[in-house]
């Protein structure tokens, strides 16, 4: 009967750590969000964050309103100025929320560009040519003014 | 038996744990939700202030200090109020003359506050770094740096220092506040935020129909500006002989970094405002690629005043935050010579940022 206890409690516990962490191989998302970096074109100072912050959680939060229990890791790189430059590279844990992440960039894009709109409008074309696109578990926010390369960069990376 | 009582407790308990987490979350997730909407409901943007912009500045009173100001007696004031009182005292003694016009005064104030005021760039990067205070008189005098909120709800305090009717005007959107100010018996939208730092006078005594140019407000609560007497684009604007000049004078408008231009078209048809659009749609990217003016932007309307049509044209030049002392052709030429020998600029490795990344995450 002990076996069978144990055996039970067992497999809760797995099946509950299965649960957490279903991302199983996770990617190195600041190497990944450097080399689309370098790839961007001329850039203004840029202002650096990642999941390795204290507070990534907070920052997480300026470009997407998803649950932060779904990501695996991200990198923001992002003008000091305020200009349309932006760089975001972001991994969820499992591939099923890809579209989720990728929705609420597009909520964030859509508010950078009104903020411009409003506020900055010379900036307002680079916004609208920003790209928002995917690669299995990962998502990238590119706005710069070579974005055709900044993506090819990211869809480069394994 | 003890032992199959064992098991079904161990399992009852298991169960009644993850039940309990399950509850515990939902908790959590609609406490998360309501806080949200509760933050959302608090803004009333029926009301001139108390409205929150950008779901962060408030639109604060300021007639404290004006009727302290007003009545010389700043005895209900609190200390930051006596200080920011003194502070506008200092500004209008330096900048308003006695025999001034309202119109005279208006300008005088709007001038000090394009010239002296900067925009607080926190607010528009992706992580916000706004500082205490850009949003309110109190801190706009002291930090010298404003958001829009900053620098509508100063000029309302400055006017009504001066007696002169304004408001701070938000858009539906909640996003933008500008100003609302009564002259000569009307009211014209000015909007300095958006003529600093180098658009002078291109968002001065708007009418509605000039600032109504991708925004809207409620018109219940601010009163109707259509008048043109104290427009600042009807005022200054040339009369042109023909509409094919506009090429030539906005040319010449560029080369002497003007910032605000209106001229007041030959017909007033539809077919002439069409060509007058046209030529500047055109105009805009074929600006884009001349040397000088390569960051050059260009911004217009084509608005009727009283009768007469009138080409409001704003222009920036992309050198906004420029503070070498030398000229940009010169510091041009520095960054040929020296891309000639070392190659083009290329950005910092983002390692080292990181690396230099401070506990919150930011690098400053």
């Amino acid at each position: 009967m002990k076996k069978i206890l144990i055996g039970i409690i067992s497999l809760i516990l797995a099946l509950s750590m299965a649960a957490c962490s279903s991302g199983a191989e996770s990617a190195d998302v600041k190497a990944i969000g450097k080399s689309v970096v370098k790839a961007a074109g001329k850039l203004p100072e840029m202002l650096t964050v990642s999941s390795d912050s204290d507070e990534a959680e907070t920052l997480f939060k300026s470009v997407s309103d998803m649950d932060y229990d779904k990501i695996a890791g991200f990198y923001l790189s992002y003008s000091a100025d305020g200009t349309a430059y932006e760089i975001a590279v972001i991994e969820v844990k499992d591939e099923n929320d890809i579209k989720e992440l990728e929705k609420s960039l597009g909520a964030h894009l859509s508010s950078r560009i009104n903020l411009y709109k409003a506020y900055s409008p010379k900036q307002t074309a680079q916004a609208e040519k920003a790209e928002i696109t995917t690669s299995g578990k990962l998502c990238a926010l590119i706005m710069c003014s070579d974005t055709a390369s900044a993506v090819k960069a990211f869809k480069a990376q394994k | 038996m003890g032992k199959k009582k064992i098991f079904a407790g161990a399992l009852a308990a298991v169960i009644a744990l993850v039940v309990c987490a399950g509850f515990a979350l939902n908790i959590v997730t609609l406490n998360k939700i309501s806080a949200i909407e509760e933050a959302t409901a608090q803004s009333d943007a029926s009301k001139e202030d108390g409205v929150i912009i950008a779901g962060e500045y408030e639109v604060k009173p300021t007639t404290q200090i004006s009727d302290a100001y007003i009545s010389g007696d700043d005895s209900g004031l609190s200390d930051i109020d006596k200080k920011t009182l003194k502070t506008a005292e200092k500004i209008l003694k330096k900048t308003i003359k006695k025999d001034m016009t309202d119109y005279e005064k208006e300008q005088a104030v709007y001038e000090w506050m394009q010239k002296n005021i900067k925009h607080d760039e926190g607010m528009m990067t992706v992580i916000r770094t706004t500082e205490n205070g850009v949003d309110c008189p109190q801190g706009v005098l002291n930090l010298k740096k404003a958001v829009c909120v900053g620098y509508a709800t100063t000029f309302r305090m400055f006017m009504q220092m001066l007696g002169i009717d304004c408001m701070v005007v938000h858009d539906s959107e909640l996003s933008h506040t500008w100003d609302l100010v009564k002259i000569g018996g009307s009211y014209y939208h000015t909007d300095i935020y958006s003529d600093t730092p180098s658009g002078k006078f291109g968002h001065f005594n708007m009418t509605d129909a000039m600032r109504g140019n991708g925004y809207i407000w409620d018109s219940e609560l601010y009163p109707i500006a259509n008048s043109y007497e104290y427009c600042y684009a009807a005022r200054n604007a040339k009369p042109i002989d023909d509409v094919y000049d506009i090429p030539k004078l906005l040319k010449k408008s560029l080369e002497k970094r003007e910032t605000a231009i209106s001229f007041r078209l030959p017909k007033n048809d539809e077919k002439t405002r069409l060509i007058a659009d046209r030529i500047l749609t055109s105009a805009q990217s074929r600006i884009e690629v001349i040397t000088d003016f390569e960051e050059t932007y260009i911004d217009w309307s084509c608005v009727e005043a009283g009768g007469e049509p009138i080409v409001w044209i704003n222009i920036s030049y992309g050198e906004e935050e420029y503070s070498s002392e030398l000229d940009q052709k010169t510091e041009k030429k520095i960054e040929k010579a020296l891309d000639k020998v070392f190659g083009e600029t290329v950005p910092m490795d983002e390692g080292e940022i990181l690396d230099a990344a401070t506990s919150d995450g930011i690098v400053r």
